[in-house]
């Protein structure tokens, strides 16, 4: 499972939200978010898997509607985002992961090498990102590698977790780690540019007090949390349903984010963050990171593999090896995130997994070629905002909520610690029944005064998260409408499969009165 | 690197956090080790969960 959540949220989202939210300024609320969203939701999450699993559910709708002991038929409508919201993350995130396959083939083909210039580098991504700029790559490279990363991912979801990359994940995360350790020291040695190291790391660690009252900086920071730890997408329900009653879910969770803040606070923020500010200054770090979520770890890294000692040769094998394990990485997120969605067609709809994959990966390709196609106008940042960040905080609040006051605390604590094989500190009952809710309500209230209007509306507003374009308002309503009408989709889909299971259960035959 | 130009705030900020993050990780992982030890030491014929080896 910690192969699952570290990805590239930790070497490629973090660096760009930590950036755009202030570097120092974003870190408060994101511990603040670890210790009273991150941890308490990570135990609740494996508790509620495990609970639907030995009742017979591998996805969100029907683990609520157990939750609610099946009396509250609204809980599994609900549960619509667990498979929804991961399917919409799934299918950009694929997108994204294609990047590294296409920049560990540029590395080793030398593609970039040669372009010193942080800004050289980073118009040599913009002309790979977007498909009608041809100053570097032709149009179909993007579509290319997308295509390539859907084939292989068909590839590993067809044969099944365990018949591949399971073991690949296993090899490839040790040395991730090991290979990131290396990079982070390449890059606290680096030789002044237009910043230093040491003023990158003091961006990123020293906080701006009065931007702590801006509730989107929250909001990026709590949306982080989720998207890097996969929490309120529902990945972790379904993985957990295949546990055994007294398989452990407090220390396995509590084991997973540990890990998983390691690569990341230790490991993310110390790379790409201080190698963009010591090539372009703390602006043009900041500059870049707002040009898109997933930007500053590849031009920074880009620029760092050019300037190795040993030669090119060396930086371009170093290159290729830093992206394949990011894509690695990343594909093993991606097979979690596609778990839901298959695992509810298999559930509800009697599909053979191959079936179910298929059908996954074909919309993944129909909705994946929009990302493509239309990736400079923002296709991409508007899912990563709606459904990567604040449907994830939706998802949290009502699963907190239904976890706490539906299913009960009591319930819930007991459940928790079946087969525990560590004991959650008992403060920690009071945080999820009390805290991590009213956390969660007050950062959407928040929200909704401060932003969501403009935000909606797409209004000009001063560090607005999306930022206002005019020549892309339709683009941006475009992709939200898709987005919606896959949610319309997937509760059609629930309320068919619970209307089937009603049927069903009228025209078996009742047994035989044995008394 | 120019030491100079990190606060001493952000120093103390940046310490406290990789140490706590890094301190954690092991933490976890030492406890897995210790169960996974017991669950081997159990499965052995005639073991018991914590029996010192022989």
């Amino acid at each position: 499972m910690a192969g699952n959540a570290v990805g590239l949220g930790n070497f490629l989202r973090f660096p760009v939200q930590a950036a755009q939210n202030g570097g120092g300024t974003f870190m408060i609320p994101y511990f603040v978010s670890f210790l009273l969203l991150g941890i308490p939701l990570m135990w609740v999450e494996w508790t509620i898997g495990r609970y639907g699993g030995r009742h017979g559910h591998g996805t969100v709708p029907g683990m609520f509607d157990e939750l609610g002991d099946r009396k509250r038929k609204w809980a599994k409508y609900l549960g619509v985002l667990g498979i929804v919201m991961p399917l919409i993350v799934f299918i950009y995130y694929t997108y994204v992961v294609s990047w590294m396959l296409g920049f560990s083939f540029f590395s080793l083909t030398g593609g970039y090498f040669g372009l010193g210039d942080f800004d050289q580098v980073a118009q040599y991504l913009y002309s790979y990102q977007d498909i009608f700029n041809t100053s570097s790559h032709g149009g179909w490279v993007a579509i290319g590698f997308f295509l390539a990363t859907i084939v292989f991912l068909y590839w590993v979801l067809s044969r099944g977790i365990s018949g591949g990359i399971e073991k690949l994940a296993l090899i490839g995360m040790p040395i991730l780690f090991l290979f990131a350790f290396v990079l982070m020291i390449r890059v606290l040695t680096l030789p002044e540019a237009a910043g230093t190291p040491a003023e990158g790391l003091n961006f990123i660690w020293n906080p701006e007090w009065t931007s702590l009252s801006d509730a989107k900086v929250w909001l990026a920071a709590a949306g982080q949390m989720f998207f890097t730890l996969s929490l309120g997408m529902g990945t972790i329900h379904t993985y957990s349903s295949y546990l055994r009653e007294k398989d452990d879910v407090t220390l396995t969770g509590l084991s997973t984010a540990a890990t998983n803040e390691f690569a990341e606070v230790v490991l993310g923020g110390t790379i790409a963050i201080p190698a963009a500010v010591t090539f372009f200054g703390v602006a043009g770090a900041t500059a870049i990171a707002e040009g898109g979520s997933y930007d500053l770890g590849i031009v920074a890294m880009g620029v760092v593999f050019q300037g190795l000692p040993g030669g090119e040769t060396w930086g371009q094998l170093t290159g290729f090896l830093w992206f394949f394990l990011l894509f690695i990485a990343g594909i093993t997120s991606a097979v979690a995130l596609s778990s839901p969605a298959i695992a509810f067609l298999q559930e509800e709809y009697e599909h053979t997994r191959k079936q179910a994959v298929l059908k996954v990966m074909a919309l993944s390709v129909a909705l994946g070629t929009l990302h493509v196609v239309f990736y400079h106008r923002q296709f991409l940042d508007v899912w990563d905002y709606w459904a990567g960040t604040f449907g994830l905080v939706i998802f949290a609040t009502v699963e907190i909520v239904l976890f706490s006051y539906v299913f009960g605390i009591d319930r819930g604590w007991k459940e928790m610690h079946v087969g525990a094989d560590l004991r959650v500190p008992r403060i920690y009952r009071f945080v999820i029944k009390w805290v991590t809710p009213i956390f969660l309500f007050v950062l959407l209230g928040w929200w909704l005064v401060t932003e969501a209007v403009p935000t909606l509306l797409m209004r000009d507003v001063e560090d607005a998260p999306i930022a206002y374009d005019p020549e892309t308002i339709v683009y941006r309503w475009f992709s939200r409408i898709v987005m919606l009408g896959l949610l319309a989709l997937g509760l059609y889909m629930i309320h068919q499969a619970w209307a089937r299971k009603a049927i069903a259960a009228e025209t078996e035959p009742v047994p035989p009165d044995s008394g | 690197m120019e030491g100079s130009s990190i606060t001493p705030f952000a120093w103390v900020f940046m310490v406290v956090s990789m140490g706590s993050v890094t301190a954690l990780t092991a933490y976890c992982y030492y406890r897995i080790l210790i169960v996974s030890r017991k669950a081997r030491a159990a499965e052995r014929p005639g073991g018991s969960a914590g029996a010192p080896d022989s």
